[in-house]
């Protein structure tokens, strides 16, 4: 995937703007729009994250009414919709896994790390497990790549905590994840293009 | 590699760390801040990169949402406006649907859309709308008080026009012929005559009429009454038989008028009408001309 990019053409930041304007008013034409345009990618996210099609309508509605909640507040130069729209997703996803999660007792303070009891892995009763090419995917990755992409990005733990949880220092999870994460989407659109 | 590409990659790795909601807030609030400062060229890569990420995030499930999804997103939406608005109206709204009902009309659309569940949903949507509209109730409250406004400048007037009739009664020396056609009275909106001629008994000289103001609920005697000065108590009989005092009309130089409250009877009713004098003496009595009533 490339970096680079050509500066957003004005009336694109002024369409984007102007729909969450609309949207913070209520509009119930705007609502539509907005839910025409991201729906669909809301729902796939959600769906990922927890499992079962009730919990991501669930989901989805509480992304909208956040959206709604926080239209006034998108800036177009700062970021374009679609990420203003999935980072606010990924969010709510992730305290939504948060609050469903039994932890175990003193993980939750952070900076507090002498109590927790180091965790071989996530119990699967309460975490949504990779599936078809994703699961092959992180499969093919070296273990702590795997495991803290798991952990994060699937299971909502914040990197403080997989540190805790792995007893590994916290700059070797961030490097984990992020070489983890751009080795996927390098394997991911190798795969989009060839079509599997 | 320079700083700049340095700090490029830095940012993009950060990105793509963001979009995925894999930062801590500490951390997020430090890219913002990053991003903020880097050159125009690396801000929009890094804008564009994460567009990119947050369309493809991580192999998403090739899954639909169900049609109805789509208004229940906007039940929830709509109901969230209202709740919002309810809490800031200006004025106390109609009131908010029952959760019981919301419940309802969302469950249409849960399995599918129905023609009376879309009607339903419709119907709510344009009573949300109403009541979310507080510039509505606003425009309403401006109008009911220029309203009362109005009435009250209105009757104002009226009571302006009857202290001129008055005057002009006073000053028209129309002594023991005075009606109320002959000074103009009739002609007031409001006011209509109920006794349209008094006359004088037991050695007395006079005339009068009486004009009722239904409107106020009261009644406005005009009479000449020579050689009865002092006060006269004004009386009629009601509808049911009974006399009602009204209270008393002071005359002192021949001719005078006075408001009197009518309350508890109905003034178009009024028949035996008197005025007598402090020893019950009968002065002027209504003339009974088939006109009164």
């Amino acid at each position: 995937m490339g970096v680079g990019g050509r500066r957003p053409k004005l009336t694109q930041m002024q369409d984007e703007w102007s729909l969450m304007q609309r949207v913070s008013k209520g509009d119930d034409a705007a609502v539509i729009e907005l839910y025409t345009r991201f729906g669909a990618l809301v729902f796939r996210s959600c769906y990922q994250t927890v499992g079962t099609r009730a919990e991501a309508d669930d989901a989805v509605q509480e992304v909208f009414v956040q959206l709604w909640k926080t239209a006034a507040r998108f800036d177009p130069e700062r970021a374009k919709l679609i990420t203003w729209v999935m980072l606010l997703t990924r969010r709510l996803l992730i305290d939504r896994l948060r609050r469903k999660q039994a932890k175990p007792p003193g993980a939750a303070l952070v900076g507090d790390y002498a109590a927790p009891e180091p965790k071989p892995y996530i119990d699967s009763g309460t975490a949504q497990m990779p599936q078809g090419l994703l699961a092959k995917r992180l499969a093919e990755l070296p273990n702590l790549q795997r495991e803290v992409i798991e952990r994060t990005y699937l299971q909502g733990f914040t990197l403080r905590e997989v540190s805790v949880q792995l007893e590994t220092p916290l700059g070797t999870v961030k490097s984990a994840l992020s070489r983890g994460l751009a080795r996927l989407r390098g394997r991911l659109s190798a795969d989009e293009a060839s079509g599997q | 590699m320079s700083a700049h590409d340095s700090e490029r990659d830095e940012l993009i790795e950060q990105a793509q760390l963001q979009v995925l909601g894999l930062l801590e807030e500490a951390e997020r609030v430090r890219f913002e801040r990053c991003l903020e400062a880097a050159d125009a060229e690396t801000r929009q890569a890094v804008i564009q990169f994460q567009a990119e990420l947050a369309r493809e995030q991580l192999c998403l499930p090739a899954v639909e949402p169900e049609p109805s999804l789509k208004f229940r997103v906007l039940a929830e939406v709509a109901e969230a406006v209202q709740d919002r608005d309810a809490a800031f109206a200006p004025i106390a709204s109609i009131g908010p649907a029952s959760a019981e009902l919301v419940a309802n009309q969302v469950s249409d659309y849960h399995e599918g859309i129905s023609e009376v569940g879309r009607a339903n949903w419709e119907f709510r949507r344009e009573a949300a709308r109403w009541r979310r509209s507080s510039a509505m109730w606003r425009a309403a409250s401006l109008v009911f008080a220029g309203g009362i406004g109005a009435s009250l400048l209105f009757y104002a007037e009226l009571s302006r026009e009857y202290q001129a009739l008055a005057a002009r009664a006073f000053s028209s020396g129309v002594e023991r012929e005075i009606t109320a056609k002959s000074i103009g009275l009739e002609s007031a909106l409001t006011w209509r005559p109920v006794v349209h001629s008094m006359s004088a008994c037991g050695g007395f000289t006079g005339a009068g009429f009486v004009v009722a103001d239904s409107v106020h609920n009261r009644i406005i005697p005009v009479v000449v009454a020579d050689g009865a000065g002092g006060l006269l108590t004004v009386s009629a009989v009601g509808d049911d038989g009974v006399r009602v005092t009204f209270g008393s009309l002071r005359v002192g130089t021949g001719i005078a008028s006075a408001d009197l409250a009518a309350d508890g009877l109905q003034v178009r009713q009024l028949r035996d009408f008197e005025l007598a004098d402090e020893h019950g003496l009968v002065v002027l009595r209504w003339v009974d001309t088939g006109q009164a009533g």
